[in-house]
């Protein structure tokens, strides 16, 4: 036995030492660092079904946490097998996965790729993201329709010549209603600019009708113009989109200057594209224009006050922006999370006394939950948390 | 069984030596660079409060505490690990090559013994496993030793911990020591196979000399082309295949390729090899 | 009963083995002779599975070769088959940990025979005793059949002598023993049957004794006829 004790050695250093350190990982991702939401005031079961998405950075580690109302706090770590997937956060798509598998097998996993109403589920997407595809050559929208009820699926393209050659062409957004659907996708030239077009699709005869060009912008040497597309991305229906475009000229020292900035909106149901106007005070703060269901929002922060400006797109009017008092004491002068969903205002500050977590109600502007996220058991007591995304989870 | 096991100790042994050396030079690098790194820093700091007359909570508001990363991001620390494995990749194929070479023709010895002459193969493909897992222990052992001398050296002002847990931030170490266990057995498994591949690949040109070179190569680009065709296959059709999908074609096509390695291997060492 | 049928061998584009057949008995100690190159270590790896034939077959009593047909015949090539980091008594441990036929007690006696240290490392021996090592690394196994490649070439004359007296010995009796040489005269006294080898094919196999008493040549005799 003597001459078999370097082998047994070895054996049993390797057992031992490899299964310590994945029992060590795995107490340690239990333990090492957790947070929970603590109510302060208002109803708890607001954060029943929340998650929030955060990135925690303290001295030289960093983690992506999960945080909900259960004191665990899961982590989530890439590994190389993960990496199989696509690396674009799935966790919205888990019902689409675990309900229609098949029909989401190799979809192009963006919100507004996809259209949902009681009956169908589209989606669309021009393959490989319209990647270079030359001018004069076809350009092709791939549509997959999926019945809900009876899980059938139909899958067709359609296309159009390329009048120039694209670097890229992205969905924005897909409407549908009265047997047609509307692709909205904005198309960036190979030799610059951007394109906003808007492509009309017959469903029953499988063919694209229109493709209308709203909005053409190039760059020359002096100018560049942009286009930005502001979508809902927490519904699948959307009826509305808004779109800006800005001019830009040139500077010889320093970023290019603004021109001009124009706000358009269009209505899906009726094809109405009209433009719109916004308050002046509010026109530095419009790329954080949100949309939601028929409303628009600018939130404009100011040192202790969010002010939430709305437009009522059917009554066509700037309403009373809401006021919502924030803390006066906020850290590092971080911006404040702010995440609009479910008819409810998120938001989140870090300040002096703690992460600070308040939900609000939409309409009204009154305070809904006020709490509190706390560190429950961790390392170093100095630590940034910075607070990326809520979603909600389905038990 | 027990042939195998005689062997795969007498592999062990013969290399044991070598091994111990490289083992001591990990350790001896790794630890001179944590004394290094850590004083060095402490040095450095040190001077820059005696210049500016700074007190230690000034200094710290300004500068950020350091951590054990820093040790883990220098080459005292990262040279060994690529060492050992460049090591171990040359002894892939010198475990076999040496016994026709030098001055020992040992393989007549090898392909005279009482046992069937795949438990040669078996033996040479453990022993490899054995002492590449060996070095994943022994750094494992060696992190906490590392950092206790760290923290002995840097004053607790100054440092920040890093536990383990952390190490994930560390691109090598994501790949030596992955997330979970299943993940662990999944890499270095399919390590083993690109062994056995390579292991199979030497027996054909020793077989079939100057044609065997050819085929070993064709064998082996075969072999790893359908070995990471899952791989291949959903990074093209992104995502048209879920994770659990892809990992059980993985495992199918590890079978095969596996199972092909020991089998070619076997009717090579029984009926092809030449000494 | 060592068969050899009919064996084949391509070596690029040279025919070593031609419709090469011959036999070896228990009890017998049978000779290949033949030139230099003509391919006698060839066959003898090809009995031992040590190289490829293209076609024909090789029977040991009458079986295929097996793994552990290794404990009834073995191999004595003229290269070391040890490690030369080994020590003697290394060797001897490394072979009774594997064979069931290694015979300890006849490995310590013809090492003392040999005059040679247990402890002397294999790659420090000069050739004459790293011969002898290998004798006793093939004789000190129970094994019904030895095959020699060359068991004299390259040995100064008193090693010789020792080696020949094993022959001679009880250590020989009753196996069946194949060997190998292009020096006939150092072996014509001590082998039963010759088997002369030409051109890939068996041009002659007989026995010594035989041919002495009936026809009163000797197997250099013989070879002459049928070389020129």
């Amino acid at each position: 036995m003597k001459k078999y004790s370097i082998m047994i050695i070895i054996c049993f250093a390797i057992i031992t030492a490899i299964s310590s350190y994945y029992i060590q990982l795995a107490i340690a991702s239990k333990n090492a660092v957790s947070f929970t939401i603590e109510t302060t005031s208002g109803d708890k079961k607001e954060i029943d079904n929340l998650m929030l998405q955060a990135s925690y950075q303290s001295g030289d580690s960093h983690r992506q946490l999960y945080i909900t109302k259960d004191a665990a706090t899961l982590q989530k770590r890439r590994s190389i097998i993960s990496n199989l997937n696509t690396p674009y956060e799935i966790s919205k798509y888990q019902q689409y996965f675990q309900e229609h598998r098949n029909f989401m097998r190799g979809k192009y996993l963006s919100p507004g790729n996809f259209f949902e109403d009681d009956v169908r589920i589209i989606h669309t997407t021009a393959p490989g993201n319209g990647e270079n595809v030359l001018k004069g050559n076809l350009l092709t929208m791939d549509i997959s329709i999926l019945d809900k009820k009876s899980n059938d699926s139909l899958s067709f393209d359609v296309s159009t010549t390329a009048q120039v050659s694209y670097n890229f062409l992205l969905v924005n957004n897909v409407y549908a209603d009265n047997g047609e659907i509307k692709i909205l996708a904005t198309g960036y030239p190979s030799n610059g600019g951007s394109e906003l077009h808007l492509y009309t699709v017959d469903v029953n005869k499988k063919t694209l009708l229109y493709d209308a060009l709203l909005a053409k912008e190039a760059s020359d040497v002096d100018t560049n113009s942009t286009i930005k597309t502001f979508t809902d991305d927490n519904k699948y229906q959307k009826d509305y989109f808004v779109y800006m475009i800005d001019k830009y000229k040139r500077q010889e020292e320093g970023a290019p200057k603004l021109i001009s900035s124009q706000l358009y909106l269009y209505n899906n149901k009726n094809n109405e594209n009209e433009k719109l106007t916004i308050p002046e005070e509010l026109a530095p703060k419009v790329d954080s224009l949100l949309l939601q269901g028929s409303e628009i929002f600018i939130p404009v922060f100011s040192a202790d006050d969010l002010q939430l400006n709305r437009y009522n797109i059917e009554k066509k009017q700037w309403e009373k922006p809401l006021h919502i008092q924030l803390a006066s004491d906020v850290l590092n002068e971080m911006v404040p999370f702010l995440q609009i969903a479910n008819d409810k205002i998120y938001i989140s500050e870090s300040t002096t006394g703690g992460h600070l977590f308040f939900i609000y109600d939409l309409r009204t502007g009154k305070s809904l939950y006020e709490g509190q996220i706390k560190q429950e058991n961790g390392e170093n007591a100095d630590y940034t948390l910075c607070i990326e995304l809520l979603t909600e989870i389905t038990h | 069984m027990k042939s195998y096991l005689k062997l795969v100790n007498f592999e062990i042994n013969r290399f044991f030596k070598l091994y111990l050396i490289i083992m001591a030079l990990t350790v001896v690098s790794q630890i001179m660079g944590t004394i290094i790194v850590s004083k060095g820093n402490m040095n450095y700091i040190n001077q820059v409060i005696y210049e500016n007359q700074l007190s230690v909570s000034q200094y710290i508001e300004e500068n950020r505490p350091f951590s054990f990363q820093r040790v883990v991001y220098s080459e005292w620390f990262t040279m060994p690990i690529f060492f050992c494995m460049a090591l171990l990749m040359i002894y892939v194929f010198f475990i076999w090559y040496r016994e026709w070479f030098g001055k020992n023709t040992f393989i007549y010895r090898l392909l005279m013994l009482p046992a069937e002459r795949i438990t040669i193969y078996f033996s040479k493909l453990t022993a490899i496993m054995l002492f590449v897992l060996g070095l994943i222990t022994l750094q494992i052992i060696l992190v906490p030793i590392e950092t206790f001398i760290f923290n002995r050296i840097v004053p607790a002002e100054f440092r920040t911990s890093y536990p383990l847990i952390d190490f994930y931030s560390v691109e090598i170490w994501r790949w030596l020591y992955p997330n979970t266990i299943i993940e662990f057995i999944l890499m270095y498994g399919i390590g083993l196979i690109v062994v056995a591949i390579i292991f199979t690949a030497i027996l054909l040109e020793r077989s079939y000399g100057l044609k065997g070179i050819f085929s070993a190569v064709a064998y082996s680009v075969l072999s790893f082309g359908i070995l990471v065709a899952p791989v291949i296959l959903s990074s093209i059709y992104t995502s048209y295949f879920y994770p659990s999908e892809i990992l059980l074609m993985e495992l199918v096509t590890s079978i095969i390729v596996l199972g092909s390695a020991f089998w070619i291997a076997n009717q090579l060492l029984k009926y092809k090899i030449r000494v | 009963m060592i068969e050899v049928n009919n064996i084949q061998k391509k070596y690029g584009k040279k025919q070593i083995l031609n419709g090469l057949s011959f036999t070896a008995k228990k009890g017998e100690i049978t000779c290949l002779i033949g030139v230099n190159g003509v391919g006698k270590t060839t066959i003898m790896k090809a009995i031992m599975a040590l190289t490829p034939i293209d076609s024909g077959e090789i029977l040991i009593d009458g079986q295929k070769i097996r793994h552990d047909s290794f404990e009834k015949i073995t191999f004595i090539p003229d290269t070391t088959t040890m490690l030369p980091t080994m020590k003697i008594c290394d060797a001897f441990e490394f072979m009774a940990d594997f064979y069931k036929s290694w015979n300890s007690q006849r490995a310590e006696d013809l090492l003392r025979f040999f005059k040679l240290e247990s402890t002397n490392r294999i790659g420090n021996l000069s050739k004459g005793s790293l011969a002898k090592v290998n004798m006793i690394l093939g004789l000190a196994l129970d094994v019904e059949y030895v095959l020699m490649d060359e068991p004299f070439s390259g040995i100064d004359i008193f090693s010789r002598e020792q080696i020949a007296e094993v022959f001679t010995s009880h250590l020989i009796e009753g196996r069946g023993v194949i060997l190998t040489t292009h020096e006939i005269s150092d072996v014509e006294h001590l082998i039963d049957r010759a088997v002369l080898i030409d051109d890939g094919k068996v041009i002659k196999q007989f026995s010594v004794e035989d041919i002495r008493e009936n026809e009163g040549k000797s197997v250099v005799d013989v070879m002459r006829e049928v070389y020129r």
